[in-house]
């Protein structure tokens, strides 16, 4: 092996402590967060989703100047296909396509933020906690977590809807309650391996409490690749919201892509630019978080590809 | 041992600063699954009992495995002992309440291995080296960061390293940081866990001059682990030679390493390479390696390995006794 | 005197990062003959293992050999074919590593791992392979060997491991054992052990060793001759008693003093004040010159203008230093 493995002597040649390599990856993170950018814009992918979900962003936050007309009202007569007036034409009531398309960017947005942010706090309590607690308590919240990971999050949202009536509230309250299950688990191996480093006891030995431990050292150096994996999960909520108002279970009184995709169903062949813009925006929308989400879990997390992806 | 003579307690004048008497760690080891389904215990540390006087420094060395780390950190209190008593300024320690043992540990501090995972990787150097004083409420932020510089200084850095991250620093400096930290709190003893083996050979002789110079301004008082024999020699008053998670022998540096009493000692020392190739030296090799300490065991735990075992020394357990005044060890040979 | 065994002559191997040009090994010269054990010294940083990586010709992007030249028994190494390099590099030149368990295969048995390396070269079958392993692993002194030849990686001691590590390069009975801080993570009493083992393989098989070391008592221990490395040079080559006893190079003998003597306990030991360089930033001139209080005292300027190439102010010993230049 020694003899005729050079793969396994390079890799120790690259792993040593030796010069070349200590020196190079020293000096390589001393440029801070300069050096850290380099690395991500070295990443074609990285750039694409980092751009696309800019763009995603601007278009959410400044869609009342980019589109003035509200997207309820009767800007045109109905049908009217693309034209310099109504860039992306208008729907069966003569509402503008484009205004829909820019305002709809919000919902989506905000139910992607709204449920990766809740999935991010409860994932990261909970997981914290039974990682850096262990034993009974480590046990009963992580039993806990299998529980929440086997109820199916879309028909538990279509029931939700059901019962309790369309509405967004209530859509990103279910999908928040039922995405933070992986959150948990890789903020509490995280907190499993940074709580045993010597930093952490170290702070114990000058007096500090467990839970301080737990805020000041611990969680901050394991936030990372949660907050990765909950980036990733943005994409998965903007699905699940557009595909259940395309069910015509969204909130009647939000526009939204889905929303606009249910009410094109009927005029496919007469109306294609209904259907095609909604359904490229939200196409467009999920792969920019969904890449931006990949390239940070690579960036943080280069295990995670093998442990996969969330929905 | 019971009560009041721990041992190594002629070789010292001062009331001791850290008495420790049969102090035992045992792990119940986790056998698959999470359900608590236990084999026999490992036991890391078993029935351990020394002091240390203000001022002085103990010397505990022994191979891997051996529970030098494990006595480091149950001394304070940074992981729970399964038995026995630890007596720092003659407070109880390990019956100590949060309160009191949070003002404890300004008194007892510790200095590791590895100086830059001993480090907060977020957090500047200034930052760590204050940390204590603001936990202990010792200090506002403000005053934490001019306290850590005039450490910092103590030490050998600048005030401009203070706002560096760990990892803009090199092993030495870093392991200057670790001490500063430990000194911020102005201890009274430094628990100092292999404080130099990960450091290079030049860099080495820096650090033991700094916890020198230390000692000698500040009167401080160090447990110092090591597994550098000729390391463990210089900077120790006294040394205690642990094998298998107890005590074998304990004795004045000097004394210790001119005439070992214990077969495992010699063992050691002998092993070490020599300091010069002329150094012709009768070699002890031993048999085999250090056992897993969850083996059940009668008799001596070294007589499996032992050269000079006799039939008797699997049998019975030798009693750790004093063979002379200040010397002890826990060998049938020497009675 | 007879072609030396391997000689090594002008290397320079530079790791081309982002942040520069990383000049591990920058102009390292030796020669190593038949049964020879040289010691190669030095701290973290100073190019002893990527030397000994050029010198099996495992050095891989970014990393590059940019100049000189590695003559193993009349082979130049440099620029040699994979094809040339595999029938030198495993059954000629061996090498062990510090961390034993890390280099084995961890699913697959200690006698399959044996048995590959004796795959490649001879044409044994594989029952005959199996009767090799039992005798190599009799041979590094592990008991039980028909028992151990089974076992994997995870049941080995760390002392067992590197034991089969010795093994497995002896099965091509090299001539170059390449051995990279065999001991480091070993205990005292089994780095006894393994030391005991190198040096009677070594007298019994006439390998020559090059012992990777940052610990001059195993040099001391094992070698006939020296080089100390600083910066990605060496800058002091000599047999082990002189190393010792008349050591020529600042640096080295700042090493020697800075080792903790009996003698002076308690006592502040004597340092080499600063720290080695960052290989992507070394000064100008000698690499030594800002830690080299000799040269402050003798007030030599030519340290920090000019590199020193090596002379030998006696025969055989070869130092890097203006101050005997």
């Amino acid at each position: 092996m020694a003899l005729e493995g050079p793969a396994a002597l390079t890799e120790r040649a690259a792993s040593s402590r030796g010069p070349a390599g200590s020196g190079a990856v020293d000096h390589h993170r001393a440029r801070g967060a300069k050096g850290l950018w380099r690395r991500f814009a070295s990443s074609p992918v990285a750039v694409v989703g980092l751009v696309l979900t800019v763009l995603f962003v601007l278009v959410a936050a400044l869609a009342s100047y980019i589109a003035p007309t509200d997207p309820f009202s009767f800007a045109g007569t109905p049908f009217e296909p693309p034209s310099p007036k109504h860039w992306l034409g208008t729907d069966d009531l003569g509402r503008d396509v484009f205004a829909g398309v820019v305002h709809g960017a919000r919902t989506s947005l905000f139910v992607g933020v709204a449920v990766a942010g809740a999935s991010l706090v409860i994932g990261t309590a909970v997981g914290g906690v039974a990682g850096f607690a262990g034993g009974k308590v480590d046990d009963l919240l992580m039993r806990f977590t299998e529980l929440s990971q086997v109820l199916p999050r879309f028909f538990l949202a279509l029931t939700v809807v059901a019962l309790f009536g369309p509405g967004l509230r209530n859509m990103v309250i279910v999908l928040a309650l039922t995405s933070w299950e992986l959150t948990a688990r890789v903020a509490r191996s995280g907190v499993l391996a940074v709580k045993e480093l010597e930093y952490v006891t170290a702070a114990e030995a000058l007096g500090s409490s467990p839970w301080r431990n737990l805020r000041t050292h611990v969680l901050p150096n394991t936030i990372a690749p949660v907050v990765a994996l909950a980036s990733l999960q943005v994409g998965g909520a903007i699905l699940i919201e557009a595909s259940l108002s395309f069910l015509g279970l969204g909130d009647p009184n939000v526009i939204s892509w889905g929303y606009m995709l249910n009410n094109a169903q009927s005029f496919v062949r007469r109306a294609w630019w209904m259907s095609v813009f909604p359904g490229l925006a939200i196409a467009v929308a999920v792969l920019g978080v969904n890449l931006l989400g990949d390239a940070l879990n690579d960036f943080w997390n280069p295990r995670s590809r093998t442990s996969g992806a969330p929905a | 041992m019971g009560s009041a003579t721990a041992p190594g307690a002629t070789a010292t004048t001062g009331p001791a600063l850290l008495e420790v008497t049969d102090l035992v760690k045992h792990y119940r080891i986790r056998s698959g699954g999470s359900m608590a389904h236990s084999g026999p215990p490992l036991r890391a540390v078993d029935g351990v009992s020394f002091r240390v006087a203000a001022g002085e420094t103990l010397g505990l060395v022994g191979e891997s495995g051996g529970g030098k780390t494990t006595v480091g950190l149950s001394v304070l209190r940074l992981i729970r002992p399964s038995g026995g008593s630890v007596t720092f300024e003659g407070r109880d320690v390990l019956a100590a309440g949060r309160t009191e043992m949070k003002a404890l540990r300004q008194r007892m501090q510790i200095v590791f291995q590895d100086p830059i995972g001993a480090l907060d990787p977020r957090k500047s150097i200034g930052d760590s080296v204050g940390e204590g004083l603001r936990i202990q409420g010792l200090a506002s932020r403000a005053q934490s960061h001019q306290r850590a510089a005039e450490v910092l200084d103590r030490v050998g850095l600048t005030a401009a390293q203070s706002r560096s991250l760990p990892h803009e620093l090199s092993g030495g400096q870093l392991q200057r940081v670790g001490i500063a930290r430990a000194l911020a709190l102005d201890p009274r003893l430094v628990v100092c866990d292999e404080p130099v083996s990960a450091l290079d050979v030049s860099i080495q002789a820096q650090i033991i001059n700094l916890l020198l110079d230390l000692q000698a301004e500040r009167g401080l008082a160090y447990l110092f682990i090591a597994h550098d024999l000729a390391l463990v020699r210089h900077i120790s008053d006294r040394v205690a030679v642990m094998y298998l998670g107890r005590i074998v022998e304990s004795a004045p540096a000097g004394e210790l390493f001119d005439n070992p009493a214990h077969p495992y000692t010699r063992a050691l020392l002998s092993a070490v390479p020599a300091d010069h190739p002329a150094a012709a030296r009768q070699r002890i090799v031993l048999r085999g390696e250090i056992p897993s300490a969850t083996a059940p065991q009668r008799g001596c735990p070294f007589a499996p390995r032992c050269p000079d075992a006799m039939a008797k020394c699997s049998e019975e357990t030798p009693e750790f006794k004093e063979i002379a005044p200040g010397r002890w060890a826990a060998c049938f040979l020497n009675d | 005197m007879t072609e030396p065994l391997l000689s090594v002559e002008g290397l320079r191997t530079h790791f081309f990062v982002d942040a520069g040009v990383v000049k591990a090994v920058d102009g390292v010269g030796f020669h190593i003959r038949r049964g020879e054990v040289v010691g190669l010294v030095g701290e973290s940083g100073c190019g002893k293992t990527v030397t000994s990586l050029s010198i099996a010709g495992l050095i891989e992007s970014p990393g590059r050999i940019v100049e000189g030249s590695v003559r193993f028994d009349g082979t130049e190494l440099v620029g040699a074919s994979e094809r040339v390099l595999n029938t030198v590099r495993g059954p000629r030149i061996a090498m062990i590593f510090q961390q034993p368990r890390a280099s084995l295969d961890p699913v697959m048995s200690v006698g399959r791992q044996i048995g590959q390396a004796l795959k490649s070269g001879t044409g044994m079958d594989r029952s005959a392979r199996r009767r090799r392993a039992v005798e190599l692993l009799d041979r590094v002194g592990i008991s039980d060997p028909d028992r151990r030849v089974r076992e994997y990686p995870h049941q080995l001691s760390g002392g067992m491991a590197q034991r089969v590590m010795i093994a497995i390069a002896l099965a091509g009975e090299p001539d170059l054992l390449i051995a990279d801080e065999p001991t480091t993570a070993l205990d005292v009493t089994v780095q006894a052990q393994i030391l005991e083992l190198l040096r009677e393989l070594q007298s019994a098989n006439g390998m020559a060793v090059i012992l990777i070391t940052h610990d001059l008592g195993v040099i001391a221990e094992i070698a006939d001759r020296a080089a100390v490395m600083y910066a990605g040079r060496i800058v002091e080559e000599c047999s082990i008693s002189e190393l010792y006893d008349a050591p020529l190079h600042p640096y080295t003998l700042g090493l020697m003093e800075s080792r903790p003597a009996a003698s002076r306990s308690k006592s502040r030991l004597r340092v080499i004040p600063g720290s080695v360089p960052v290989p992507l930033d070394l000064p100008v001139g000698c690499s030594f010159a800002p830690r080299c209080a000799p040269r402050v005292e003798s007030g030599l300027t030519v340290c920090t203008e000019q590199a020193p190439d090596p002379v030998s102010p006696r025969d055989g010993h070869h130092v890097r230093c203006w101050l005997h230049g």
